[in-house]
């Protein structure tokens, strides 16, 4: 009788075990029921919860967070911390910072008495032209070597590098770049229209593209030293150099010549220069739209999809077919990859199943993509306290819109 | 004895006074921009220390070695001790435009300079050597100088705030009182200021501070005397230390890592009146330390510093001070001296005996940092202004025209094409890549559009000034000219004003200190010739230093942005416009230069007559 008892027991157990074991957990497509899915003709494999993310695919070969450039972000507007993201707001003089813990967006000013709202505000970077003040820029900052790094320009014209501490205690020009003509020929002591450089800061080196120049160059100069050299120009018709992606141990870089005067078809590609050899090499011919560097492959943009770059087998793989031609994109995982539209609307597809969710981009002006974490956009709607919105990446597949940065929570 | 040498002078003393009377009237008729600023109206103390705990959670503020963690503690534990003070309604404005008032410190720093110039001891009477033997003559005497500049000091500034304030309780009685018996939270600018003291212990604090402050002031000019053993000089190191300061204060930011140079910082302390009023922690070693107080230590440190070393020099340097070593040092001998004709040895008394090559260094080394040398890199359209002028400046030609006319209609037709694409877009004619296509080609004309701008501006100024003016304007680089035309009113030639009174003074004084004024006046040639040689030495010695701000100024502009056709009509540069003269740039160039250069003869002649008409007869 016992031993009767112990084998239904046993095989009880077997068949529970059994039935617990699904490729699903039961639930529909985590999308449905959140607003704006596109289509949900098949599940999806990963689910909201278990979204499988590794920031490191995205940081690159011996990543080196104190000291490499974060090619992550689409764009530099936003800086990873230790403890928390540095941004700028637009229309606002200020710098700011997330804090993931407390899920808290402050102004960068430890001073608790301050107003916040002039030029005694740790946190205030001027960004209009003002007599006797250096002005900053409000598209660039990176943290590296335990400092935050912004660009702006003097009176007298130098365009400089400036230091900011970290707890934002500290602001002091680092190196200047290089020397801009701020006058206006018409004599009356005004300064022209300025439009900064594009910048990065990567392994002790500084390389940077001055976009007021009619040559297309890349400079770089060492780490608060005073020269520069060029280590690439393009001198051909209507040429083009843009989209520094330092990733690894290598500089990545498009560059080609426009075809006509449309300044529309462009010939060109993405090169790699080696530090070490000095040297720039093609790297992908055509590959001219937004790219970016996902476990040290290649993946880029064209006009009708999304590829996957084999340099060793030197072969093109489409990945994903996209609404939208060479759109801005980013490779979740290796099912999962997301890619917007002209409206910002964001568009998480799984490779696997061929489902797409949709969040939806209303409000939202440029997506900054992210690190792994947190998925960043900026842009404005009524009522809400900040410009910059976020997504966690494991709430990528459930997310129906961007929620602002002052409304996230610890729990979300 | 020493606290009286300063009434004996009845020249100073008047002086002062009448600065003390006037400085007093502006308390109580402040001149326009010295108004009460706003004083942090949207916060309370409640919300500091409220912000102070947020601040506190955030992880970037969390590290308990950092600095702002520090700074957001101690900020909490200074105004948690004034939550529960009991603020009430009086009408302290008198108190908040005494300290607002910054006008008066200027007037202050005029008192100081007066009072360390009545305690200088030339050398030339032989006081030094009379000094010297005497017992208490060396380093005590010193030490006995320094504490009657300090009494003085704080007589002049207790007589000032303290005499206003008596003004002011006269006026208002047993009321006045109350006021003052008051928190000091009670004032507009004490309301967030984390001291638990009254008003009018307030008031004794900012009095004991702008005592300090003009303490420091007077004693580092009167050290100045001391080391350099010239008056002329001094004035014009501490001239040059001033100017430094105001350079540091305006470039370091609030919050820079060298913002110690900024608050420690002579023009700071004596000009403005902010660090009584705000509060603010400055990163001391990592550590919050209120700015009131590092201002304090560094004025102790820097009055001990420079007591002891006036101590040390009075006590066991035998002798000269710095200027009369350099004399032992150089070439020149009373060989040479008997040789010179009038006005060599003017020269040479005021380059070599009065020092004056130091100061033409001093100035020059100021105009050379002051100076920019480095290339600048142009902007695409600036490139193609360049390149245009590189080939057609001068005389508008057929060619230069032609050139126009021709950009103009390729970059307007680039601007039609895209109107019309915009419009056709917009009724639903055009798709949507031979739109894109219409706007890339327009975006990608924008440095040809800001050339076009520049360039039809000039045309049509050159244009209108043949019309207008009958006169035939050149196309000319406008880069270089802006930048060797500047304004007039700057700090170098405020610096060479300075230098040149200081010359001119320096011409006078010499027969002054030694006492040769009297002989001088019964020679023959001592009386109108003397003076003009003294006149042409002191306007050659300008001349000397405008050479040399001159030399960089143009050097500078012409090897940033080169110079384009000196030779076109000076109206070919609009701001000249109305100029009625028929030059051109390169003689413009001339006459401008010139002009200046008359001006600050002028000012130099004036100077000097002036300096020995005082001095002569003093």
């Amino acid at each position: 009788m016992k031993k009767l008892l112990r084998y239904w027991l046993l095989l009880t157990g077997i068949i529970c075990l059994l039935s617990g074991c699904s490729g699903t957990d039961g639930t529909s497509d985590a999308s449905e029921g959140n607003g704006q899915s596109t289509d949900t003709a098949a599940v999806n494999t990963q689910t909201a919860s278990d979204l499988d993310v590794s920031p490191e695919d995205y940081e690159g070969k011996d990543y080196h967070f104190d000291t490499d450039y974060q090619s992550f972000f689409f764009m530099p507007n936003i800086a990873k911390g230790e403890a928390g993201y540095y941004y700028w707001e637009e229309n606002d003089e200020r710098l700011y910072y997330y804090d993931t813990a407390t899920a808290q967006s402050v102004v960068l000013c430890n001073k608790a008495d301050c107003t916040h709202d002039d030029d005694t505000c740790n946190a205030y970077f001027n960004a209009a032209k003002k007599e006797n003040q250096d002005v900053f820029c409000k598209t660039y900052i990176q943290y590296y070597d335990g400092a935050v790094y912004v660009t702006g320009y003097d009176p007298k014209g130098n365009v400089n590098l400036y230091r900011v501490a970290a707890d934002g205690s500290s602001c002091d020009k680092y190196m200047c770049l290089f020397k801009q003509n701020m006058m206006s020929p018409y004599g009356n002591s005004q300064i022209i229209d300025f439009t900064y450089p594009e910048v990065c800061i990567h392994r002790g080196y500084v390389y940077f593209i001055n976009n007021m120049e009619t040559t297309s160059k890349i400079y770089r100069m060492k780490m608060g030293s005073e020269t520069s050299e060029v280590i690439y120009e393009n001198t051909g018709l209507r040429p083009a150099v843009y989209r520094i992606k330092p990733y690894g141990d290598q500089i990545y870089f498009q560059a080609g010549n426009f075809e006509d005067d449309t300044y529309i078809d462009i010939e060109g590609g993405v090169y790699a220069y080696d530090p070490d050899t000095e040297k720039v090499s093609l790297y992908k011919e055509s590959a001219i739209s937004p790219y970016l560097f996902y476990k040290d492959d290649l993946y880029y943009s064209a006009s009708d999809g999304i590829y996957h770059y084999d340099k060793e087998e030197e072969q093109d793989e489409k990945v994903l077919d996209t609404e939208k031609n060479n759109a801005d994109f980013m490779m979740i995982n290796d099912q999962i990859v997301v890619y917007l539209d002209e409206d910002s609307n964001m568009f998480v597809c799984d490779l696997e199943t061929d489902s797409t969710h949709t969040i939806d981009g209303d409000g939202i002006t440029t997506c900054l993509f992210g690190d792994g974490h947190f998925m960043f956009a900026e842009g404005y709607k009524e009522g809400d306290a900040s410009g910059l919105y976020a997504i966690k990446f494991s709430d990528l597949l459930r997310a129906s819109e961007w929620t602002n940065i002052t409304d996230m929570s610890n729990g979300n | 004895m020493e606290i009286r040498r300063l009434l004996y002078d009845k020249r100073n003393i008047s002086m002062i006074v009448l600065l003390l009377l006037l400085s007093m009237a502006m308390f109580f008729y402040p001149p326009a921009g010295d108004g009460v600023p706003q004083q942090q109206t949207g916060k309370q103390v409640e919300d500091i220390i409220e912000e102070s705990d947020r601040y506190g959670g955030i992880s970037l503020f969390a590290d308990t070695d950092s600095f702002a963690y520090k700074n957001v503690q101690k900020t909490k534990a200074d105004y948690t001790r004034i939550l529960s003070v009991d603020v009430q309604e009086a009408d302290t404005s008198f108190f908040d435009s005494l300290i607002s008032c910054e006008t008066v410190n200027y007037l202050l720093f005029a008192i100081g300079f007066l009072i360390a110039l009545s305690y200088t001891d030339p050398v030339s009477q032989g006081l030094k050597g009379m000094t010297y033997a005497a017992k208490n003559g060396r380093g005590r005497r010193r030490i006995r100088q320094i504490l009657v500049l300090m009494a003085w000091s704080g007589i002049a500034v207790v007589l000032l705030y303290g005499g206003a304030m008596i003004i002011w309780l006269l006026g208002t009685g047993a009321e006045g009182g109350k006021i003052l018996a008051l928190p000091l939270q009670t004032m507009s600018l004490g309301r967030l200021l984390p001291f638990r003291i009254t008003v009018f212990t307030y008031m004794m604090a900012v009095i004991f501070f702008r005592w300090l402050v003009l303490f420091q002031f007077v004693l580092i000019l009167w050290f100045a005397f001391l080391l350099l053993e010239h008056v002329i000089l001094a004035c014009g190191a501490v001239t040059i230390l001033f100017l430094a300061e105001y350079v540091i204060w305006q470039v370091i930011g609030v919050n820079s890592s060298y913002h110690l140079w900024k608050y420690c910082n002579l023009w700071y302390q004596l000009s403005s009146n902010e660090y009584l009023y705000t509060y603010f922690n400055m990163n001391i070693a990592g550590y919050p330390v209120g700015r009131y107080f590092v201002i304090f230590v560094q004025i102790l440190l820097v009055g001990v510093l420079l007591s002891a070393v006036a101590y040390w020099k009075g006590e066991y340097s035998k002798s000269g001070g710095i200027s009369v070593r350099i004399s032992l040092s150089l070439p020149f001998g009373r060989r040479i001296q008997e040789k010179l004709t009038l006005l060599t040895a003017e020269m040479y008394k005021l380059l070599v005996m009065q020092k004056g090559f130091l100061l033409i260094l001093l100035f020059a080394a100021f105009i050379v940092n002051q100076s920019d040398f480095v290339n600048v890199t142009n902007t695409g359209y600036q490139d193609l202004y360049y390149d245009f002028m590189e080939q057609y400046e001068g005389e508008p030609s057929k060619e230069s025209e032609q050139y126009i006319r021709s950009f103009a209609k390729e970059v307007n037709q680039v601007s039609k094409e895209y109107e019309e694409a915009e419009e056709q877009y917009a009724q639903g004619m055009l798709s949507d890549d031979a739109y894109i296509a219409a706007s890339m080609k327009y975006e990608s004309y924008e440095n040809e559009r800001e050339f076009l701008a520049m360039i039809e501006h000039q045309q049509n100024y050159l244009q209108k000034l043949k019309k207008e003016q009958g006169i035939s304007g050149w196309y000319v680089n406008t880069y270089c000219y802006q930048s060797i035309f500047q304004p007039v009113i700057s700090l170098k030639y405020g610096l060479l004003l300075v230098f040149t009174l200081l010359t001119a003074v320096s011409s006078a004084k010499i027969e002054a200190d030694a006492g040769t004024i009297n002989v001088l006046n019964s020679t023959r040639l001592g009386r109108r010739q003397l003076l003009y040689k003294k006149v042409l030495a002191v306007s050659l010695t300008a001349g000397i230093m405008y050479a040399i701000l001159l030399a960089v100024t143009l050097g500078s502009a012409v090897s940033v942005y080169g110079i384009s056709v000196p030779d076109a009509p000076v109206q070919s540069l609009e701001w000249y416009a109305g100029l009625p003269l028929p030059v051109s740039l390169l003689q413009w160039m001339i006459l401008y230069y010139g002009m200046i250069l008359l001006v600050f003869l002028l000012v130099s002649i004036g100077f000097t007559l002036l300096f020995q008409k005082v001095f002569r007869h003093a």
